[in-house]
Parts: C-alpha cells; sequence; structure tokens
C-alpha cells in the first residue's frame, strides 16, 4: 500500500509496533468499548428504573445485558489493563519494546476486530442474549437461530487469540528483557501482577478457546456436544467456569498491581509487604482454578464437590486478605498525597473490601442456593469488577496520563470526578445487594414485588455513575493541550518509567539502564539522587549499548488480524442450511474463501518482511538465560495448546463416560488405519528432525530431503484421515451429527487435522528457503522451531490413537 | 552416541511400543477381560488396559519431548519451566475430570 493511498498520520497508527503507541491504541479502544458498554448499562438500568416498563422488549432486554456484559469483561477490562501494560512495562523493567513488536502489533488489531465483530452481532438478527455465560443448551442452533450469536463467538474466538499471543509476549519480555540488575524480586508489583495475570490467561483462555470452538461446530455442523442429554450443558458449565472464576482475577489483578504501586508513590513509604502481596497473587491464582464448582452448586455436583468447592471458595479469599492489609498498613500514620490517582485508588481498595466479603456469603451452600441468581450477586461482583477494576484502571489512568502526555491533567476536576463516581457507584449498586430477592435477568417487574424503589435508586446512581465518566474525558481531552508541562515525575514516584522524559522518546531508553544491587532507584526531583546520574545507590546510567530503531512499522500485523475478520464473518453469516429446521447453518463460502487467501497473502508477506529485533546483550534474563526469546515464546504457546487439546479430550472423556453405550473397539474404526496413520506421524517426526541435524552440519541435500519426507508424511497422514472420514460417511457409519461418537471423534481428530496442515505449509515454506540455501549451520534455528511444533502435534496423536482406536 | 543414532533408537522404540499398542487391543477379545498371551491368559480388567494403553501413550509422548524436542539437552529452567506447566496442566485436568466423574 503505498504512501499516497493512505496519509501518514493514519499509517502511523495503522502500521506502529511500538509498544507505547500499541498501548494507546489499546487505551483509546478499551475506552470506546467502555462507553459502549456503559450506554448499554444505562439503557438497562432505565428500563428496570419503574415497574411494568416497556422502554425495551425482553429480547432486546437480553441482549443488552450479555453484550453489556462480554463488551465489559473481554473488551474493556482486560484490554485497558493491557494498554498500560503495553506502554509502561517495557518502561518499568528497563526494556526497549516487547520481544515480538509485530506480534504486539497483531494482537491489538486481533482484538480491535474481535469487538467489531461483537458488535456487529446486533446487526445480524440480534446480538447474543443468553446472558455472559452463554449457557447451554439455549445455544445451541435450534433454540437460538441467529446469526448473531455466532458472531459474537467468533468475536469471543478472535479476542482469545489476541489474548493468547498477547500473553506469549509479554511472558516472554518480563522473562528475558529485564535491564541489567533489575531481578524478578525488584519488578514493581505492577508488573509482576501482570506476570500471575498472564499465567492464569494461559491456563485459562486455551480452556475457554476449546469450548468456543465446540460452540462453534455445535451450531454450524449440528453436532451434540452440549445440546446432549448426557450431561451437555453441565460440560458447557465445568468448561465455561474454569475459565470464568479465573478470568475474575485476570481482570482484578492488573488493578491491584497499579493500586498498589499508586498506594507506595503517595504515601512517599516502600510497600508494606510486598513479597507477601506478590505471594497472595500466585496463591490466589492457584486457587481459583480450583473454586469454578461454587458457580454450579445449583446443578446437583454432589456433596463432595460441594464441600471442596466451599472450602478452596473460602480459602481463596485468604491472600486477597493479605494484599489489603498490606495496602492498609502502608498507609498507617503515612501522610497520604490525596491526589485523583491515590484518591481512585483507595475508593477501589474500599469497595474491593465490599465486594469480597460479600463474595464469601457465596461460598456458602446454603446462602448459595438462596442468593445465586439474584441482585445481591449482581451487586457483589460489581464491586470486584467495577468497584476494584474500574476505579483501579481510572486511577492508573490519571497516574500515567502524564508519562503519556507529558502534560497534567485537572486535580480539580479529577477529584470531583472521583467523589461523584464514588457516590453514584455506590447508590447504584448497593441497593441491589438489598434486592436479595429479585431475579437477574428480568426485563422488569410487577408493581407489588417492592423492588421498584431501590431500583429507582439503583437508576439514579447509574446516571450518576455514567454522568461522571463524561467529566473524565473532558478534563483528559482539555488537558492534551491545555494542561500544564508535567515533567518527568510529577509525582516523585520510585519506578523506572519516571525516570524518562513525558512523554518517552519511541526508543524510551537512551541507554539501558543498570540497576543496583538493592533494586533501589531513586531520581528525578526527589531528593537524594546523585548528582545529574539520576540514579543513586549505587546504579548507574548507560552501559555503552546502543538503542535499536524501534519507529520500525509493518502493515502486515493489521493485515492478517482483517483477513482473519473476513475469514470469521464467512464462517459465521451464512444462512440456515434448512430454514424450516434450523438445526445447522451453512457459511457464506465466498466470504471464507477471500480471509482465507488473504490471510495466507498476509502471512507469507510477514514471514518475508524485513523487521529485525534487537535483542540487548547483558539483560537480566534469569531463569531463561540460555533459552532465546523465539525458542521460550514457542514453548509457551505450546503449553497452552496443551491446555486447549486437553480441554478436547477431557470433552471426549465427558461424552463418552455419560453415554450408556459405546461402539466396540474395531467396529466403527479400522484399526489398521490409526496404527498407519500413527507410523507416518512417528516417521515424520524422526525426518524432521533429521532435517536440524543435516540443517546444523550444513547439508543442503540432506535438510530438502528431509523436510520434502516430512512434506510428504503430512500429506499422507492427511489422505489416510480423509480417506477413513469418507469412507464413514459413504457407508453411513455415522455423519458429524450422527451422535456422540462421531462427534467426538470428528471433531478432536479434525483439529489435529488442521494442526498438521498448518505445519505442511510450514513446511512448504520451509522448504521454499531451504531451495535458496538458507537456515544451514548456524541459521537452523527456523528448522528447530519448526520442529517443536511439529513434534507436539505428532505427541497429541500418540494420545488421540489410542483414546479413539483401541479402547 | 551418534545422535542420528539416538533418534534412529528412539524411533525404534516409539514404533515398538506402538506395536504393542495394538496388539494388546488385538489380543484382548471383544466383552472380555482376558488376554491371551504367549504363556497363557491373564485377566486384566478394563480400566488396567486403558490405563497400560494411555502409559504407553504417555511414554511415547515423553520420549519425543526429551529428544525430538530437545528438552534433555536444554537448559534445567526451560525443561523445570515445561514440567511445572504439565504437571499443573495435569492436575488441574485431572481434577476437572474428578469433577466429572464424581458427578
Amino acid at each position: 500500500m503505498s504512501q499516497e493511498v493512505i496519509p501518514a498520520r493514519i499509517r502511523k497508527w495503522l502500521y506502529t509496533t511500538n509498544h507505547k503507541e500499541i498501548g494507546i491504541l489499546y487505551i483509546i479502544t478499551s475506552l470506546f468499548f467502555f462507553v459502549a458498554a456503559g450506554l448499554l448499562a444505562l439503557t438497562i438500568r432505565s428500563q428496570l428504573s419503574v415497574p411494568d416498563n416497556h422502554l425495551l422488549g425482553p429480547d432486546l432486554y437480553n441482549q443488552f445485558v450479555t453484550v453489556h456484559g462480554l463488551l465489559m469483561i473481554f473488551w474493556v477490562l482486560s484490554p485497558f489493563a493491557f494498554g498500560f501494560a503495553n506502554y509502561i512495562i517495557p518502561l518499568q523493567i528497563g526494556a526497549r519494546d516487547l520481544a515480538f513488536p509485530r506480534l504486539n502489533a497483531m494482537s491489538y488489531w486481533f482484538y480491535l476486530f474481535s469487538g467489531v465483530a461483537m458488535m456487529m452481532s446486533f446487526f445480524f438478527g440480534g446480538a447474543p442474549d443468553l446472558g455472559w455465560t452463554l449457557y447451554s443448551p439455549q445455544t445451541s442452533f435450534r433454540f437460538t437461530p441467529t446469526i448473531g450469536l455466532n458472531l459474537g463467538a467468533a468475536g469471543l474466538i478472535l479476542i482469545v487469540v489476541s489474548i493468547t499471543m498477547s500473553s506469549v509476549n509479554f511472558l516472554v519480555t518480563m522473562f528475558k528483557m529485564r535491564a541489567p540488575g533489575m531481578k524478578l524480586k525488584h519488578m514493581p508489583v505492577f508488573p509482576w501482577a501482570i506476570l500471575v495475570t498472564i499465567f492464569m490467561m494461559l491456563y485459562a483462555f486455551p480452556s475457554f478457546l476449546a469450548a468456543l470452538l465446540l460452540l462453534y461446530v455445535d451450531r454450524a455442523f449440528g453436532t451434540f456436544y452440549f445440546s446432549s442429554i448426557q450431561g451437555g450443558a453441565l460440560l458447557w458449565d465445568n468448561v465455561f467456569w474454569f475459565f470464568g472464576h479465573p478470568e475474575v482475577y485476570i481482570v482484578l489483578f492488573p488493578a491491584i498491581g497499579l493500586i498498589a504501586d499508586a498506594i507506595s508513590t503517595f504515601t512517599r513509604r516502600p510497600l508494606y509487604g510486598s513479597k507477601y502481596i506478590i505471594g497472595s497473587m500466585i496463591a490466589a491464582a492457584v486457587i481459583s482454578f480450583i473454586v469454578w464448582g461454587h458457580h454450579m452448586f445449583i446443578t446437583g455436583i454432589g456433596l463432595t464437590s460441594t464441600k471442596l468447592y466451599t472450602v478452596t471458595t473460602i480459602a481463596v479469599s485468604l491472600p486477597f486478605d493479605v494484599m489489603v492489609i498490606a495496602m492498609i498498613e502502608t498507609m498507617v500514620k503515612a501522610r497520604v498525597r490525596l491526589k485523583a490517582a491515590a484518591l481512585f485508588s483507595l475508593g477501589a481498595v474500599a469497595l474491593f473490601v465490599i465486594g469480597g466479603i460479600t463474595g464469601v456469603y457465596l461460598a456458602s451452600v446454603a446462602l448459595d442456593h438462596a442468593l445465586r441468581g439474584t441482585y445481591f450477586v449482581v451487586a457483589h461482583f460489581h464491586y470486584i469488577m467495577v468497584g476494584a477494576s474500574i476505579m483501579g484502571l481510572i486511577a492508573g489512568l490519571y497516574y500515567w496520563f502524564p508519562k503519556m502526555t507529558g502534560r497534567m491533567y485537572n486535580e480539580g476536576l479529577a477529584k470531583i470526578h472521583f467523589v461523584a463516581s464514588f457516590i453514584g457507584f455506590n447508590i447504584l449498586y448497593f441497593p441491589m445487594f438489598l434486592l436479595l430477592d429479585m431475579p437477574r435477568r428480568i426485563a422488569t417487574y410487577a408493581p407489588n414485588t417492592g423492588w421498584a424503589s431501590l431500583n429507582l435508586m439503583s437508576t439514579v446512581g447509574g446516571f450518576i455513575f455514567g454522568l461522571a465518566q463524561i467529566l473524565l474525558f473532558i478534563n483528559l481531552f482539555a488537558s492534551l493541550r491545555r494542561g500544564a508541562v508535567s515533567g518527568p515525575n510529577p509525582w516523585e514516584a520510585w519506578t523506572l518509567e519516571w525516570s524518562l522524559p513525558s512523554p518517552p522518546p519511541a526508543h524510551d531508553f537512551d541507554t539501558i539502564p543498570t540497576i543496583a544491587e538493592d533494586g533501589t532507584y531513586h531520581f528525578g526531583n526527589s531528593p537524594g539522587y546523585p548528582n545529574g546520574s539520576g540514579y543513586p545507590n549505587g546504579s548507574k546510567v548507560g552501559n555503552g549499548i546502543g538503542y535499536s530503531h524501534l519507529e520500525g512499522q509493518s502493515p502486515w500485523p493489521v493485515v492478517v488480524a482483517f483477513a482473519a475478520f473476513i475469514f470469521f464473518l464467512g464462517i459465521t453469516i451464512g444462512q440456515p442450511s434448512n430454514p424450516n429446521v434450523p438445526v445447522t447453518f451453512q457459511p457464506f463460502w465466498p466470504l471464507v474463501l477471500d480471509g482465507a487467501i488473504l490471510g495466507v497473502i498476509a502471512l507469507y508477506g510477514y514471514s518475508r518482511e524485513r523487521f529485525s529485533i534487537h535483542e540487548e546483550a547483558n539483560v537480566e534474563s534469569w531463569p531463561f538465560r540460555e533459552v532465546p526469546n523465539v525458542k521460550l515464546g514457542i514453548w509457551t504457546f505450546l503449553g497452552a495448546e496443551v491446555i486447549f487439546f486437553g480441554v478436547l479430550i477431557g470433552a471426549y472423556f465427558f461424552v463418552r463416560t455419560n453415554s450408556a453405550t459405546w461402539p466396540a473397539v474395531g467396529s466403527l474404526f479400522e484399526v489398521r488405519s490409526g496404527f498407519a496413520m500413527t507410523l507416518v506421524l512417528l516417521t515424520s517426526s524422526l525426518t524432521a528432525i533429521m532435517a536440524l541435524v543435516s540443517a546444523k552440519v550444513g547439508s543442503r541435500n540432506g535438510l530438502m530431503a528431509s523436510l520434502l519426507a516430512t512434506f510428504g508424511l503430512g500429506v499422507s497422514f492427511l489422505y489416510i484421515k480423509a480417506t477413513e472420514w469418507i469412507s464413514l460417511g459413504t457407508h453411513g457409519v455415522f455423519s458429524v451429527a450422527n451422535g456422540l461418537p462421531a462427534t467426538s471423534y470428528f471433531i478432536t481428530t479434525g483439529v489435529h487435522g488442521v494442526h498438521v496442515f498448518a505445519g505442511m505449509l510450514m513446511t512448504l515454506y520451509l522448504l521454499v528457503n531451504a531451495l535458496k540455501g538458507r537456515y544451514l549451520k548456524g541459521d537452523y534455528h527456523a528448522i528447530e522451531h519448526f520442529g517443536l511444533y511439529w513434534h507436539f502435534v505428532d505427541i497429541v496423536w500418540v494420545f488421540l490413537f489410542p483414546l479413539f482406536y483401541l479402547i | 552416541m551418534n545422535t542420528t543414532y539416538l533418534y534412529l533408537l528412539v524411533f525404534a522404540i516409539l514404533v515398538g511400543s506402538t506395536d504393542i499398542e495394538v496388539n494388546i487391543v488385538a489380543l484382548y477379545p471383544s466383552g472380555s477381560t482376558n488376554v491371551v498371551m504367549l504363556f497363557g491368559t491373564i485377566a486384566l480388567s478394563y480400566g488396567v488396559i486403558v490405563s497400560i494403553l494411555l502409559g504407553l501413550a504417555g511414554m511415547k509422548a515423553l520420549l519425543i519431548a526429551l529428544f525430538y524436542q530437545h528438552l534433555k539437552y536444554e537448559p534445567r529452567s526451560l525443561s523445570s519451566w515445561v514440567l511445572i506447566g504439565l504437571v499443573m496442566a495435569s492436575l488441574l485436568m485431572s481434577l476437572v475430570f474428578i469433577q466429572l466423574h464424581v458427578h
């Protein structure tokens, strides 16, 4: 695309790979979705303000509630936090960018397009309307034959892809790119919070992705994972909440991290027990994965499970007590500077305490039976999601606004914003605790229920809270132009980003700083910093490392994301196969094809683009000092893949153990066929490793032959698989919609087959380059990285073979 | 040992264990718990058969990860990283299975 076609100012933002600009894009986009979701919320509150109201019909009301929840959880809270993470974390750890800048850009564009898909769902027969939990079997095409739900699912799949890419990127950056002397224990709490969040994302989101995939194939192909009478609905519950409860902490921890650092700054004290705060986050993250059953107390999960989840749910509250006590202890006898960022931080802590305590009530089975599905629960989770997370993130916005823009905001207006928000918030949500007999998700209620006055109060609070946010936008927009110049460190803060000019230059650091042994760094206008160095206590500025040019732009991330968007539009906006019996639908194939072709072109362009990433020498990279960035990234990605396939296999176990009968071994599948495929894949692993051996010793012929053999074996595998599929279909043994044995077989082996196909495309790409003499001797890393992936695909089949063919 | 020979040896073990998997099933008469071995018949429950098959699959996966994905030769930090991740993932998945089974 030439310069004439796209003006430079737009091109800068479209093609940017700089972490700060991408951070700003994330923040602006998430604020846009915040406004959109907020407007939906205000409409919902208006509907509920008086009994028997008909502002919204029940259908539209359900759509508004669902999309409001989905937008806030997926498109506002986490992306808002990751906007800060993008901008701030490289600065805080002394890096010049994230490990993979183009991947970072791609994550953003996937996020944007995913949100567009979700918003578009309103215009395709109605948006998702089942609540953010998307409970089955209502989600089956039979019961919800709208394209809008397909689009919503596509949006969710795209955002999970975005999140996975971001997780890998941040993890590698924080482990491998810290400034010299910046040990893990020296990182501020915010990067630690993001690190813990990323681990949770890597475990939780692949599970959700697998669930969404199964939901999609249920809807598209009429399979029965979530609509079977053998516990399909419960399968969705389990898989969804395995992701869903950690998700609460995923959206909460970044806010806690930045609140902790802000409190430290505004009290001018080191954070009390920061190690314990970090330890508590890790503990809460681990426990959060074994509490999901408390969302299912009323599904009849059994007494043993109920007891287990009661205990773990109460246990998960303890680490949060430690965090809150540490923050309060930091403030004891301190002279807190009550700037807007501090006020929002303190407000968030106070609201978090209320939200947390009311959550513990729900750990009790008896109380849960009474309160489940009432407005008490709505109040509880909004005190966490809005009170703690949103308030905390707004604190972050005020805290880092001067760093990002070089301008101060209007402090008086910001304080009014806080007071209005805090009062509005409590008027909005506190009455909901008292509405503990009002069911959630009802579009209206009768006048004699006694709920009217509390609902009206809540609605008034909602409008106060909503209108208060206008002050935020006015303040920030006005301050961008007319705010006082902030200087590098207006808060006299202690973390590394404040050592840089505001806003920092594109390359962040002229020279990478070296951090003192004790991890302290005081600078800017804080008293006690050494003459001109900015880094006291023995730390030094500069180690002679020149900076790489970080204003590099790439058109491919946005094109790849756009191609994925088109592709998913194509597979979701088709028509029902049979309008009279809407069980499945037909994708819109021309669009699918367009997306696929554009995707292949974009990925090819991406791979061919000369985009060098300079890796600093002498950085702090414990514990992965000897592991290259890309390799660590691939292993992390494969970790996410393990969870993804784990859930698919888990779903197979579930449907199989819940089915009264299952075809005997050999009655449906030819064991010989599975055996042949296994041998083919095992042999391809051998040829893949021989390709690496050949590349290392510089044997071009050996490399070519090995890659060619790997490709040929991949083709053979897919050929045998296709033959088996066709044979099963032709003989009417089963089709994809013909019962759970068929469903689980086709979907699990099909997803694996797609992985094999992707590996073959990689092999083809490597072959083309190997023909030109690449990858020999020291240039073998691409072959090694491909091998990691290919062997993983092999490992998956090693399990699928006995599961589907032998038992 | 020459790495090529090592890779071939691993390959031979992988193929051999796959062969064992198939033969276990071939020798396992449908609907019976008896496995016909060369030296006679032994009674194995279906659960034991499944465990053996999954155990063999796990062993094969381990061999591929250690030797083909080079985890054996990587720095301990990386192999521990993968191991801890796998153990945690397995624990979580086991919990899910237990939860499903208890139900």
